[in-house]
Order: structure tokens, then C-alpha cells, then sequence
């Protein structure tokens, strides 16, 4: 059994970008109240939630097991220029999802 | 307690920016005689700083990690509430570039430690490049919400 380093970033970044556009976080962490969730707890006594590490805890999971599973014939066909996509691919997927706060009026 | 764990963040950071800004400046430099300041300051064993890089950014995250729920109740609530929306922002968009550069972090290690440093020479230079991009980026913007309250 071998891990592939090559496929596990390309696994984990994809499975971070999946998993944030879609808002589908493994557990959430309400600070406030200082519980982890694997739902989302609509009361607002729990203050906000935290999704970043369940969106994280996915992407490694997933990069793990590909990691693992995936045959070296495999991982040697991966192009180099997939890293060089990847990063853009996550950050201007996150840079969407977060324009609403550069749009937002001032509430101040 | 927690001005200690950011501030043992912030030393982590400091490290890390000079190790990957040392090896990304070197992926850049033409073999020659190292004479002026800039050339001397590049002119370093980029393999030797792989392993160091993994580590000090590991580190780096995870006090990350652990100081960023005092941040959502007291720094980011405020911020929002005092109109500062932008700020938040930039911050939010810091979540996505830590993650850019843990994601690119094994194939980092893999193209400096484990293939010839003659071979994939421009994958190598990219996944540098970007990591210390994204580290300079986010110390910057990290800095710019600590000193808000003195910028605004």
C-alpha cells in the first residue's frame, strides 16, 4: 500500500471547492456554544456556525482514501498541468462564493 | 490566553514566510555568481528548505485553526457591525488561499524530495511560487484585520 502524494492534492482540492459550493460541510462547530454538529442547528442560540474544517474534514477524507486506493499507472498518467489549474480552480470558486461581502452595503 | 496562541501564530508565520520566500526566490534564479544583495539572499539549497516549509506551514495552520473561533465571535461580529463588510472578506477569501496552499503542500513535497531536480523544473517553480504567494497574502491581510481598529 502506497500514498500518492500528486493524488491526494488533486482529491483534496477538489473535494474542499465540491463541498464549499455546495455548503455541505461534514460537522459543523458552533463556537458560541462550543458543540459540533453533523446538521445544521437553526436555532440562533447557537450563534453562527463554523463550516471551514467540515468542508476541510471532507476534502481529507476523500484525499486519504484516493490517495491509498488509487494504482501508481494511474497516478503517473495525471498530468503536471492539472497543478498548475488547481489552484484557480479553488480560489476563484471561493472568491465567488464570498463576493456578497465586497456587495453588501455597509450596516455601520 | 488566546493573545498568546495569535501571537505564537504570527512567530510561526514570520518563519515560514522566510523559508518559502527564500526557496521561491531560488526556483527564479539563473545559475551565476551570487555578488549583489538580492542574488545572495536567493542563492540558497532549495531542496534543503521542502521539508521545513511542510512543517512551519502545518504549524502555522493549525494555530490557525485554533485562534479562528475567537475571531468569528468577537472580531468578526464586530467588523460586520461596524459596517467593515470588506474586511470580512478578505478575510473569508484567506480561508480559500490557506487552503490552496495546504492542497498544493504533497505535491510540493513530492516534486522538491522525491523527483530529480533536473525533471519537472516548471511545476516545481509553480507550486512554489504559489504557496509563498498565498503565504504572503495571508499574512498581509491577517495583519490588516489585526490593525483595523488603528486604520479605520
Amino acid at each position: 500500500m502506497s500514498f500518492s502524494p500528486r493524488v491526494f492534492s488533486l482529491v483534496f482540492g477538489l473535494v474542499y471547492t465540491v463541498a464549499h459550493l455546495l455548503e455541505m460541510p461534514l460537522w459543523r462547530y458552533y463556537p458560541l456554544v462550543g458543540k459540533f454538529s453533523l446538521t445544521d442547528l437553526v436555532d440562533l442560540s447557537n450563534g453562527p456556525s463554523m463550516n471551514w474544517y467540515g468542508w476541510m474534514s471532507y476534502a481529507a477524507i476523500a484525499g486519504v482514501i484516493a490517495a491509498v486506493v488509487v494504482p501508481k499507472r494511474i497516478d503517473n498518467k495525471i498530468p503536471a498541468a492539472v497543478f498548475y489549474v488547481l489552484p484557480f480552480v479553488i480560489l476563484v470558486c471561493g472568491i465567488y462564493t464570498e463576493r456578497s461581502w465586497f456587495l453588501a452595503p455597509p450596516t455601520g | 490566553m488566546i493573545a498568546f496562541w495569535d501571537v505564537l501564530h504570527a512567530i510561526f508565520a514570520m518563519l515560514l514566510l522566510g523559508a518559502v520566500t527564500h526557496q521561491g526566490l531560488s526556483v527564479w534564479r539563473k545559475p551565476a555568481p551570487a555578488r549583489a544583495f538580492i542574488d545572495r539572499f536567493r542563492a540558497v539549497n532549495g531542496p534543503g528548505y521542502a521539508n521545513a516549509v511542510v512543517v512551519l506551514y502545518l504549524v502555522t495552520f493549525a494555530l490557525g485553526c485554533y485562534i479562528y473561533p475567537p475571531y468569528v465571535l468577537d472580531v468578526k461580529s464586530s467588523l460586520f457591525a461596524a459596517g467593515l463588510s470588506g474586511q470580512v472578506g478578505l478575510f473569508q477569501i484567506k480561508e480559500h488561499v490557506a487552503v490552496v496552499a495546504l492542497a498544493l503542500l504533497p505535491v510540493y513535497w513530492h516534486y522538491w524530495r522525491t523527483v530529480p531536480l533536473t525533471e519537472d523544473t516548471g511545476i516545481r517553480r509553480f507550486v512554489t511560487t504559489v504557496i509563498m504567494v498565498a503565504v504572503w497574502w495571508n499574512l498581509v491581510v491577517g495583519h490588516i484585520l489585526n490593525n483595523t481598529k488603528g486604520l479605520v
